[in-house]
């Protein structure tokens, strides 16, 4: 049988798929490029699909479980050059990069929803799901579009990597408020929304090193949020207020 | 005495200036992803990652802190040793034997 095995680049690095299913590609756009020979890094094996198929709702296909689990595998190879997938909405604003990140249904697109819609023009979107986060030599952290970009695919997957300016947990709650983190109270959040699960110490030391660039490059707040017109301006308020300091 | 194993698959990372324990998948399913530990709790574990005792540590503690007061702190250092153990990020090893589960 013919290999499928595809090249597709993240954050500037290439990752060689064979896919387990011929649509899966799809999902990929022209970001897959066939290669020639049988070398690949990633394959999503027909138990590793099983396995992940228990974990995600019952009416995703094959093929987009496939393609949603290929972005841990591909966590493994490129937190090697200091880049990992992250859950979150990231978006463009002022030329710098923004982070909302909580759990699944917990409102990040609804507030760039908001955001566009209060203040037209002022953002765009990076990516929707899961952007890739580069740790660069200067210390700096850049964000980049994948091609996850959620329920909603609402992404630009050839947006310029930016630099980060900032990230926001988002918690529901009755009242809309907003507070500054530490680093030891963000630590345990970003660290379990990474797209990663380490198998070595390498890999625990790359995404440790990762979020400690993370941590002193952008200021983390904690939005309790309503999900409504009012949490969307204090968030902007507050990130227009700290975009300058880190923790 | 018993002496103490730090679980293979926990690392012990530094953040920030805060200490981390963070564990591999492979021992998820035993032990917590992600546990910040304050400095003499990331000291403690340096101790154990050699196999110590707890006569080990509190002669470790005493070099490297100057004790002001052994019984407290031998107190602190017992209910480490608990809460680690409850957390399994560490195995107790008798002489000659081991609990060791993995």
């Amino acid at each position: 049988m013919r290999e499928r095995i595809f090249q597709i680049e993240f954050a500037g690095h290439a990752v060689r798929c064979r896919f387990l299913l011929p649509t899966t590609r799809l999902h990929f756009g022209t970001l897959a490029r066939p290669v020639e020979g049988n070398e690949y890094d990633v394959y999503v094996t027909p138990e590793r699909l099983a396995k992940a198929r228990e974990t995600m709702p019952a009416d995703y296909s094959n093929n987009y479980v496939e393609y949603r689990t290929l972005t841990e595998l591909s966590s493994h190879v490129l937190i090697r050059f200091g880049c990992c997938f992250f859950h979150a909405v990231s978006f463009c604003w002022r030329e710098r990069a923004w982070l909302l990140t909580a759990p699944s249904g917990t409102g990040k697109t609804t507030q760039f929803l908001n955001w566009q819609r209060l203040h037209p023009g002022e953002i765009t979107m990076i990516c929707g799901d899961m952007p890739v986060l580069e740790q660069r030599d200067d210390g700096t952290v850049w964000v980049h579009p994948s091609p996850w970009n959620g329920k909603e695919d609402l992404g630009d997957r050839n947006h310029p990597p930016m630099p980060l300016a900032g990230i926001v947990l988002l918690k529901r709650g009755p009242e809309n408020a907003i507070s500054r983190l530490s680093a030891a109270d963000a630590i345990p959040t970003l660290f379990s929304q990474f797209i990663l699960l380490p198998d070595t110490a390498d890999e625990i030391l790359g995404l440790a090193s990762l979020t400690d660039a993370v941590l002193r490059t952008a200021p983390v707040w904690e939005l309790t949020n309503r999900g409504d017109d009012a949490s969307t301006e204090l968030l902007r308020q507050t990130l227009e207020g700290g975009s300058h300091d880190s923790i | 005495m018993i002496r103490y194993k730090t679980r293979h698959g926990v690392i012990l990372t530094s953040i920030c200036g805060e200490y981390v324990l963070v564990s591999a998948r492979s021992v998820q399913n035993l032990c917590p992803y992600v546990t910040e530990l304050n400095e003499t709790s990331a000291f403690l574990w340096r101790q154990l990652t050699s196999g110590a005792d707890l006569d080990d540590l509190m002669a470790a503690l005493d070099e490297e802190y100057e004790l002001d007061d052994p019984a407290a702190a031998r107190q602190a250092v017992e209910s480490f040793l608990r809460q680690m153990l409850e957390l399994n990020y560490l195995l107790p090893v008798e002489q000659g034997g081991t609990h060791e589960e993995e």
